[in-house]
């Protein structure tokens, strides 16, 4: 007589040998109750499954609510009755959304500003605050480093701020006017690997930035000449030798008669306007500045302040794709922030609700735009951490 | 035949959670893969639904358990949440209690291999032999002996533990 297996043991005990076999399950019933062995091996595979089910229970019972199933459909991005949402949109979908908007934006831009020594644009940032003083005044104010880090970056990175020179504004500038340095030497000798054109760089992100001497200007910004006309404004007169530079202030670009305009007469007017992706446009204007075009955009950012960006029309060109762009986006080099060359160049500090001052600066090289923006370090982040390859 | 989701949904989610809460041993967590298997399950008709469910959530969690570190804490912010709260003491030590097994249990489950875990979680969600065989491959002919088997050595590891914890204190 052959005896009845551990798994016909427990099957018998759960119930389901009859489902099974209905024979094998007739013949075991048959055995146990003519075999003392068998029926000693179920009693004990009995307190086996019992003691199993017990410990499972104590760990795996949990009081579970059931939610509605529309949330199923909703996580689906469904509507109740199967069709799709309209709301729903793979992420990914969002993401190549996002990057044609960078490619759309940039690559505008970039054909807007053809190279860096055709001077074709810089950006200035601007300040708003709802009801901040004048940005410059601000400027001299703070002392402190500040240390960002970029959380959201690909890399671990941080831009910094060096100490505000206690030198005023005008000082630092009349400073730079003894130096008659073109813009490129300036470059050459701070060590900053602008590349020219898309498709030059080289540098990726970096894990580190490298800081600019201090008190030397941030790449770019060309020392006003040594002719400079007294109690000229410092701007202007870095304009004059800086091709590149807006070459206002902004209390100056702050007075220029800007018109609101939308954004298609917008890029039409620079040749192609900038703008950060996903980040909702509050105003595009224009201004004509001594024969010069001018275009403004003013976007709200999640922190709260507003990233204003006024770009420099210039002549039109293709040099560069797209993807050429993206490629040197992704691997524009974080800079170093210099409050001073931040002063010098025009770029001001705002201070944002909370009443932080904050400086910000980011060099999107190659793409022959540079963008000082002056937020709060937890905007720049967020505005940073848009200014990638999705 | 159509497949009524809504329907088998109301009649699975509780079995499809218990069955993840073993898995990952993160209620949340369990209740997150449910509803992402639901989803996933409304693009397909199968044949037997509940297996297909529970075959998709075990794969989820499979990757789940590739990345995630597992979240014993929740079961020692139990026993916080007991001595925080100030519960009346006559309750207090079965709470404490009942996070010590289920935290044993879960150590217990861990050494055993992933199909004797997978047939015992199969079997306390509910399913039949049958679909335990569907979901995890096996000849139905053998489940019994495979649960036989992952149940001695569910108590074997359970009572290893306790053993340990008796000498060792912890």
């Amino acid at each position: 007589m052959s005896h009845v297996t551990e798994g016909e043991l427990h099957a018998y005990i759960d119930g389901v040998l009859g489902a099974l076999d209905e024979a094998a399950n007739e013949r075991i019933v048959a055995h146990i109750e003519a075999c003392d062995d068998c029926r000693g091996r179920l009693e004990a595979a009995t307190e086996v499954r019992d003691r199993a089910s017990t410990l499972l229970d104590a760990s795996l019972s949990t009081p579970v609510e059931v939610p509605p199933f529309e949330d199923v459909l909703a996580r689906a991005g469904l509507e109740t009755d199967g069709t799709a949402s309209a709301d729903a949109r793979p992420p990914r979908t969002r993401r190549l959304a996002w990057a044609a908007s960078i490619a759309v934006a940039l690559g505008a831009g970039w054909m807007a500003n053809a190279s860096l020594r055709d001077a074709g644009s810089s950006l200035a940032m601007g300040e708003r605050a709802d009801s901040d003083p004048p940005a410059p005044r601000a400027v001299a104010e703070s002392n402190a480093r500040e240390r960002l880090e970029l959380g959201d970056a690909p890399e671990s990175t941080r831009i910094e701020t060096a100490p505000t020179s206690p030198l005023g504004r005008e000082e630092s500038t009349q400073r730079l006017a003894a130096r008659d340095e073109p813009r490129l030497e300036a470059e050459r000798e701070t060590g900053d690997a602008l590349p020219r054109r898309a498709g030059e760089s080289s540098a990726g992100f970096r894990s580190s930035v490298e800081p600019p001497p201090r008190n030397r200007p941030a790449s770019g910004v060309v020392a006003a000449p040594p002719t400079a006309e007294p109690g000229a404004s410092a701007a202007l007169q870095k304009a004059a030798e800086d091709p590149n530079a807006v070459g206002l202030a902004p209390e100056e670009l702050e007075e220029l008669p800007w018109r609101r305009v939308e954004v298609i007469e917008a890029a039409e007017w620079v040749g192609g306007i900038l703008t950060l992706p996903d980040v909702d446009v509050e105003e595009y204007a224009l201004a004509d500045h001594e024969g010069r075009r001018l275009a403004r955009v003013r976007q709200r950012l999640p922190g709260g302040e507003t990233f204003e960006l006024v770009q420099l029309g210039g002549p039109p060109g293709l040099d560069a794709s797209a993807d050429e762009v993206l490629d040197d986006l992704r691997e524009a080099p974080r800079r170093m922030l210099d409050r001073d060359a931040l002063v010098r160049a025009g770029a001001v500090a705002t201070r944002d609700r909370s009443g932080a001052y904050s400086m910000g600066w980011i060099d999107v090289g190659g793409v022959q735009v540079r963008a000082s923006a002056a937020v709060a370090p937890d905007s720049l982040r967020a505005l940073i951490s848009r200014v990638r390859r999705p | 035949m159509s497949v009524n989701w809504s329907e088998v949904y109301a009649q699975t989610y509780k079995d499809l959670v218990r069955f993840l809460v073993g898995k990952v041993w993160d209620r949340e967590r369990a209740q997150d893969l449910a509803q992402e298997t639901f989803v996933r399950a409304l693009r397909h008709e199968p044949d037997n639904p509940r297996a297909w469910l529970f075959s998709v959530a075990a794969n989820l969690a499979r990757d789940e358990a590739r990345t995630a570190v597992r979240r014993r804490g929740h079961l020692t912010l139990l026993e916080n949440e007991a001595e925080a709260e100030g519960t009346v003491e006559s309750e207090a030590p079965a709470r404490l209690e009942d996070a010590e097994t289920r935290r044993q249990v879960e150590r217990a489950m861990e050494r055993l291999s992933e199909r004797d875990r997978e047939v015992l979680l199969l079997w306390s969600a509910g399913n039949s032999y049958g679909d335990i065989a569907e979901i995890t491959k096996l000849a139905p002919g053998a489940i019994g002996t495979t649960l036989a088997r992952a149940r001695a050595r569910l108590l074997a590891a359970y009572e290893g533990l306790e053993n340990d914890v008796a000498r060792h204190g912890g």
